[in-house]
């Protein structure tokens, strides 16, 4: 007979049934003996009683027992019926899910009622790995959401950076504890599980509780695990899912401003063919006149004849040089010649050149740059041009006998310089630069086209009926001019009140990052 | 032969054709300058169209200085 063998028979023998059957051996015995009148049977009477009694009582505690365990067996089942259940939402969520905000909003609420726990959090890796941000937080940890807790020193991130679950029963005494001041109450226990991502570490999903809750264990460690790696599927599926629209999104944007760019450059080649035709028109008209046999009599004809094809032939020049310039700038291939002037001069000498636009509208025009010399370093020709540019506009919506005042002033400004890196900002810094300033006193431009001004082939009336010629491309050119020096261009306009154009050229040239 | 301008030179466009257009709207010299620019460049084509207007003609054969009337 092995020793389980006879555990087993022993066992039996103690069970009630035995006891039971026993206590009716000595009943038979005592039955027995009391025939034959011997005071024996009585004792055993009484031994029989005594056994049925602890029969009973045994038999009593062995259903109690077996109950217990039952319930506990059921109880068990049910949990694990209501994990599974949650799991099983977690499953249809990560399905679901259109953002990874929503997705660990959602998640982080399954954590929490997973665990009974009263509060849960997923923790993200930000700033390079030295931080940890709340990224999201149910229960007790909702009010935490957005703080951040340094790796170093925290329990979440000792989860992060041994790549390892950890309990804790008691934080407030664990070295590794961080305290988050948002809490509102006193977490004492804890249980971190890391997240992974294609192998690596990203964040942590953590449950905590009350001094007053439940410890957690292995059990919560292996839920909060099985939890933690869909998240991390979950996750990839929606950055994917993000991307893939925020890819869409930009595509749509080029897409409109492509066909944006288009309307404009149809619009631009009907104008700029109208505008390249009349002066050619003009050109072959008069000298198909001159050509007449009987224009040699009329000399002063001829005179008024030949001025104005010279100058059709300028203009048209001018023109295409603004086409080639600007098609040169937007090859890339547009390059400035830096040399110290004097503004004063540019300035001067851009007005003497517009004298003729402004006597043929007697118009005047006022100087004011002051008594120093305005010292910059830039490109002698392009600033000429950038002038005359805002001259003549200022004449060609000016009516006849208005005013353009030209101002100068040299000043500190706050001047963009171009960023180091690709996608990074472009920070401000104060320079010395000389503001230029050109004002009219003519129609004004109004608010909404406020906006188009320097846009290339943009003109604020570009119907074919419009009043002043132009072929849209000055603006643009003279903003393009500018912020190859550095500066920047801008206006301002009361309708009926006249317009002031002005410019911003850095002393010191073109602004370099600081080395 | 005889001198003869018929056209807007800058515009290119025919006084005849000028012309209906200018009476079927009601334009003055102002407007049709205006509308068609005939007028508003060079400006040699000023007097021809404010005679135009005023006579019906749309060829001419002899010069008309600016300030002819």
């Amino acid at each position: 007979m092995s020793t389980r063998q006879r555990d087993a028979l022993l066992r039996r023998l103690g069970g009630p049934a035995g006891i039971t059957a026993l206590a009716l051996g000595v009943g038979w015995l005592a039955i027995f003996f009391a025939y034959r009148d011997q005071w024996l049977g009585l004792i055993l009477a009484l031994l029989t009683s005594v056994g049925a009694f602890i029969a009973i009582r045994r038999g009593d505690v062995m259903a109690r027992q077996r109950r217990a365990r039952l319930e506990g067996a059921i109880s068990a089942a049910a949990a694990r019926n209501r994990e599974l259940e949650l799991l099983r939402r977690l499953g249809s969520i990560m399905l679901g899910v259109r953002s990874s905000g929503e997705l660990l909003e959602e998640v982080v609420q399954l954590a929490a009622s997973l665990l009974e726990a009263e509060g849960a959090a997923i923790l993200l890796v930000v700033e390079e790995g030295r931080f940890l941000k709340v990224a999201a937080g149910a229960g007790l940890l909702r009010a935490a959401e957005g703080s951040l807790v340094p790796v170093e020193r925290s329990l979440a991130g000792w989860s992060v950076l041994n790549d390892q679950a950890v309990t804790s029963d008691d934080m407030e005494s664990d070295s590794r504890n961080y305290p988050v001041d948002t809490l509102p109450a006193h977490l004492e226990r804890a249980v971190c599980v890391p997240l992974r991502s294609s192998g690596v570490v990203i964040g942590t999903v953590c449950a905590y509780n009350r001094v007053d809750g439940r410890p957690f264990g292995e059990h919560d460690i292996v839920l909060l695990s099985a939890l933690a790696e869909q998240v991390a599927v979950g996750l990839d599926r929606a950055t994917i899912l993000e991307e893939t629209r925020r890819n869409e999104r930009e595509l749509a944007d080029k897409n409109r401003e492509l066909i944006r760019v288009t309307k404009l450059k149809d619009e631009f080649l009907a104008n700029m063919s109208h505008e390249l035709r009349t002066p050619l028109n003009a050109i072959i008209g008069f000298s198909e006149m001159m050509l007449m046999p009987e224009m040699d009599a009329a000399s002063e004809q001829r005179r008024d004849f030949l001025e104005s094809i010279a100058r059709n032939g300028r203009h048209l020049l001018g023109l295409i040089n603004n086409i080639l310039d600007l098609s040169k700038i937007e090859a890339g291939r547009m390059t400035v010649h830096l040399t110290r002037l004097d503004l004063r001069d540019s300035i001067r000498g851009a007005a003497t050149d517009t004298t003729s636009l402004r006597t043929a509208k007697q118009q005047t025009a006022t100087i004011d740059v002051g008594e120093d010399p305005l010292m910059v370093v830039a490109d002698h020709t392009r600033v000429r041009q950038v002038l005359f540019n805002l001259l003549s506009n200022a004449s060609k919506f000016t009516p006849e006998g208005g005013v353009v005042s030209l101002s100068a002033v040299r000043t500190p400004v706050p001047l963009a310089i171009p960023s180091e890196r690709a996608g990074e900002k472009s920070r401000l810094v104060t320079r010395d630069a000389v503001w230029v300033s050109v004002r009219d006193s003519g129609i004004g431009i109004r608010p909404e086209d406020m906006g188009k001004l320097f846009q290339v082939f943009s003109q604020v009336d570009s119907s074919a009926s419009r009043q002043q010629q132009g072929t849209g491309l000055g603006l643009a050119l003279c903003k393009q001019f500018v912020e190859m020096h550095g500066g920047t261009i801008g206006a301002e306009s009361i309708v009926g009140g006249g317009s002031t154009f002005w410019f911003i050229l850095p002393v010191e040239g073109p602004l370099r990052h600081p080395a | 032969m005889t001198l003869t301008i018929d056209r807007c030179v800058c515009m290119n466009r025919l006084f005849s054709d000028l012309l209906p257009e200018a009476r079927a709207r009601g334009f003055g010299l102002a407007e049709l300058s205006r509308h068609t620019g005939c007028g508003d460049r060079c400006g040699l084509c000023r007097p021809y169209l404010r005679r135009m207007l005023a006579t019906g003609e749309t060829v001419f054969h002899q010069i008309i200085a600016e300030n002819a009337e």
